[in-house]
């Protein structure tokens, strides 16, 4: 356990090491404010729905490009043969990264808390509807790190893995889309519904907290870090 | 301390290791030479549990590799510098050396351990240096350096001065010497000179085969190789070099100029026979050496014809 968080902390200071961490972190607070802000006068209700709605695709592009390198840079530099030297088990390396990265998404968002705030202080929101609103967008967010972890330890091209994540992601978002949904057998779009990281992330955002939505997600996040751990084990990465 | 039994690796249809079996003892230091490709790099990432094999037995201290349980304790027995020394490169010495001292699983002395390291390994200077800013020869001390952290018993190291000056070169040979007094070293390489002057124990392999098994001095008796005479006259007459060539125990004889390179056996010695040979002819003899195979002449002819 001891030996996980160790790693944990390796990597998060690399990240704030490197201007990437602070660059990733500005865009993130940039866009979603300046997307927020744009519409929040207009409509004038102490509401994030709109953050919440925007939240998603922003991820979709801000995640992959933190995960991309996690492990595709230990692989193209060679440090993976150092790392997997050390008397440590695949799974805790494939956990302490995904702690890393699940912890640089707590950070932030928690630096997105600006904006409840000042909403509080203009007027009067549902605090348990931003609440779940937080708690879907960490859990959505966990599973796309996930994903991007798993397509990062199965390429040594950080390009390549970021789109492809961007891809993977897209596709699980969209999957639970009425419009495709409609273009679907009743079956198989029940499948997708289901399976689809948007159906779950509504279901939060509208302060319905379900037991099956949350093991929904980390059901995915086991899933990923499963097949991590598989490709890892493998070293079929030449 | 290592034993290793008809260990066969293959990559899809490619045979990378066949049939490998050697044992190592407490406190040898092992050079594994071959050329590139051979499946020195394979082997190592074997004896370090990073990869699998597909048949054959690895022991380390008694404890066998290919169980997974008992890997974590294998991998804290050894210290491993894979090929091209690669390390973390934001961030400084120190910090890199505590990581691997906390990853190996110190928690007493940490700083006490790193900066023993760091003092026997030369890198007083600099510790508080950026490891992207490092040199060739000290990025190879950093990464000997996290090898030998934690005390292992056996130290591995994968082509550990190559790419370096001749400086650097003698300064890491001293380092894994002194390392060698105390642990069981395994270094592979594929400069001759170096196994020489640090190993006390030789395996070649070439094409996924152990070729060679000795120590430096027993390979140069091999014999395999042939053994020349070269020598300088004042001038070449025809009829001289033919009374070379039909000598019975000369198996050729090269010509350039009033140079004469005689080739025999390795283990024959023919200098006074040929020295007599040119007084008898009246020739004027300015020089006369005979040259046995070294190392670098059993290794070509030990990895040649061999597909």
């Amino acid at each position: 356990m001891n030996k996980i968080l160790i790693l944990v902390k390796k990597e998060l200071n690399s990240y704030f090491n490197s201007p990437l961490g602070y660059i990733v972190v500005s865009i993130f607070l940039l866009i979603t404010g300046w997307l927020f802000i744009q519409g929040f006068f207009v409509s004038a209700q102490a509401s994030m729905r709109s953050f919440f709605g925007l939240i998603p695709f922003i991820l979709m592009f801000i995640l992959p490009a933190v995960t991309m390198s996690s492990w595709s840079e230990e692989k193209r530099s060679g440090t993976v043969e150092v790392l997997m030297s050390f008397p440590i088990s695949n799974f805790q390396v494939v956990l302490a990264k995904f702690l890393s990265n699940f912890i640089f998404l707590g950070i932030m968002l928690a630096l997105t808390l600006a904006i409840p705030s000042m909403i509080s202080n203009l007027g009067a929101p549902d605090k348990g509807i931003i609440m779940a609103g937080y708690l879907g967008t960490l859990l959505l967010g966990a599973s796309y790190i996930a994903v991007g972890l798993w397509v990062s330890s199965v390429t040594k091209n950080q390009i390549v893995s970021f789109i492809t994540t961007v891809a993977i992601v897209f596709a699980f978002y969209i999957i639970g889309n009425s419009f495709i949904l409609d273009a679907l057998p009743a079956f198989i779009g029940e499948i997708g519904k289901f399976l689809s990281f948007s159906t779950h992330f509504n279901s939060i955002l509208r302060g319905v907290i379900s037991l099956s939505d949350i093991v929904y997600y980390i059901s995915i996040v086991l899933f990923f870090m499963f097949l991590n751990t598989n490709v890892v084990s493998s070293r079929k990465w030449k | 301390m290592i034993t290793v039994e008809n260990l066969t690796k293959k990559y899809s249809d490619f045979v990378a290791l066949s049939n490998v079996s050697f044992q190592l003892e407490e406190g040898e230091i092992v050079g594994i030479l071959g050329p590139n490709g051979a499946g020195k790099t394979t082997l190592l990432r074997i004896l370090v549990a990073f990869f699998e094999f597909d048949s054959g037995e690895v022991t380390i201290d008694g404890l066998d590799i290919s169980n997974p349980l008992m890997q974590q304790k294998i991998k804290s027995k050894i210290g491993y510098l894979p090929e091209h020394a690669p390390l973390y490169d934001d961030m400084t010495v120190l910090e890199y050396l505590q990581f691997v001292g906390k990853m190996q699983g110190i928690d007493t002395e940490l700083d006490e351990k790193v900066f023993s390291v760091i003092a026997k390994c030369g890198l007083k200077e600099k510790k508080n240096a950026e490891i992207s800013t490092l040199s060739k020869g000290y990025r190879q001390r950093v990464g000997i350096a996290q090898a030998l952290i934690h005390d292992p018993k056996i130290v591995i190291l994968d082509e550990p001065t190559t790419g370096l000056d001749p400086k650097q070169r003698i300064e890491i040979r001293d380092l894994i010497k002194e390392i060698g007094k105390t642990k069981t070293v395994i270094l592979s390489s594929h400069i001759l000179p170096e196994v020489h002057s640090t190993c006390s124990r030789v395996l070649i392999l070439n094409n996924g085969k152990i070729k060679a098994d000795d120590t430096p001095e027993g390979l140069e008796n091999m014999g395999q190789a042939d053994s020349r005479i070269h020598i300088e006259l004042d001038r070449v007459p025809e009829n001289f070099v033919s009374k070379l060539n039909s000598h019975e125990m000369i198996k050729g004889v090269e010509v350039s100029g009033n140079n004469i390179v005689v080739i025999t056996e390795n283990k024959v010695d023919l200098r006074q026979e040929v020295a007599k040979m040119i007084i008898e002819n009246e020739i004027g003899l300015l020089e006369l050496i005979r040259k046995q195979a070294d190392l670098e002449d059993i290794f070509i002819s030990l990895t040649k014809n061999d597909e």
